[in-house]
């Protein structure tokens, strides 16, 4: 997928597409590539793999998920954003990255061409969040970037909380 | 709006940001694109201070701007159009767009007056229309004035 270069809000020229899955959390809709995802896995599927954090000073990240002997954090998309409370169901396992989604529900798969690169007067940590916009009938939703949501010192410091104790969920 | 002092005689946008005489305000009309129907806004979390969300505009995603937060110090709660006004990034320009809360006016052929010196920053001047003054924003130094928004993710 092309991400949108220079032109404000012009996508790249039409390319093959490719799909994306839209998600809610904490009410608000966001998208991933789909070629992101690893795995889509319920809560309740995973109740007995992911292990707590005892000492998480990250209020958004409570849990962990060992995949192919590698720690993921599970972090809660909507708690990151400030985002109003809601039930999360499914965990997004990412491919590439140590990081999961906890969502409330997946709204639907798309294809998309092209997104649209965020407006300049954007300039806070959305840069880093989201790899553009994606516009769909129904409007604007952020493109979600996997690498994103936790930098390499929240991975650091989540490491070392997690090395202090993980006690099973 | 270093034209100002380059071309004295110009030509500006009135716009209005609430019912009261005060919540009017000018720009310099090549500063702005078009005036365009309210259309729906599109939000998601960030952190940048002034910004309310995006809109779609011929195709083009444009950022939507609430400047009534610092100018009249309250949110516009009704809007009937977006003021379309460009912004420039070292070369590049990039439209970006205004709630206002009614029709807009093009003045022609007015001599800006210069900031009073208890001005906020983001007065460039003013322009005199009957006998009032009418503040003249600079729309560069008014997205830096906005207050700041901070969102979980960005604490730690």
């Amino acid at each position: 997928m092309n991400r949108a270069g220079q032109l404000q809000g012009k996508p790249a020229a039409a390319q093959r597409q490719e799909p994306v899955i839209v998600f809610v959390a904490g009410g608000a809709q966001m998208a991933i590539p789909a070629g992101a995802l690893h795995e889509i896995r319920s809560t309740d599927s995973l109740a007995g793999e992911a292990a707590m954090l005892q000492r998480a000073d990250f209020p958004w990240v409570r849990h962990t998920i060992e995949r192919g002997g590698t720690t993921h954090y599970v972090v809660s998309v909507g708690s990151y954003f400030g985002l109003p409370r809601t039930r999360p169901s499914l965990v997004l396992v990412l491919r590439g990255v140590r990081c999961a989604l906890l969502v409330d529900r997946i709204e639907r798969m798309d294809a998309l061409s092209s997104i649209y690169a965020l407006p300049r007067a954007f300039q806070g940590d959305e840069r880093q969040w989201y790899l553009g916009l994606a516009l769909f009938e129904d409007g604007a939703v952020p493109m979600l970037n996997p690498h994103g949501l936790l930098t390499s010192e929240h991975l650091e410091k989540l490491d070392a909380r997690a090395v202090a104790g993980a006690v099973p969920a | 709006m270093s034209g100002m002092s380059e071309l004295p005689e110009s030509n500006y946008v009135l716009l209005r940001l609430g019912p009261a005489q005060q919540d009017r305000f000018a720009l310099p009309a090549d500063a702005v694109e078009e005036l365009a129907s309210a259309s729906r806004l599109d939000k998601f979390p960030h952190t940048t201070p002034g910004l309310d969300g995006v809109i779609v505009r011929r195709k083009r995603v444009l950022a939507v701007r609430d400047v009534a937060r610092v100018l009249t110090g309250r949110a516009l709660l009704v809007h009937r159009f977006y003021l379309i006004v460009r912004r420039r990034y070292g070369s590049a320009v990039e439209l970006e767009a205004i709630p206002v809360s009614g029709d807009c006016e093009l003045i022609g052929g007015v001599i800006p007056m210069p900031r009073n010196g208890d001005a906020p920053e983001y007065f460039a001047g003013s322009i005199d229309l009957a006998g009032e003054q009418i503040p003249l924003l600079d729309l560069e130094k008014l997205a830096a004035a906005a207050p700041a928004t901070q969102f979980a993710g960005s604490r730690a």
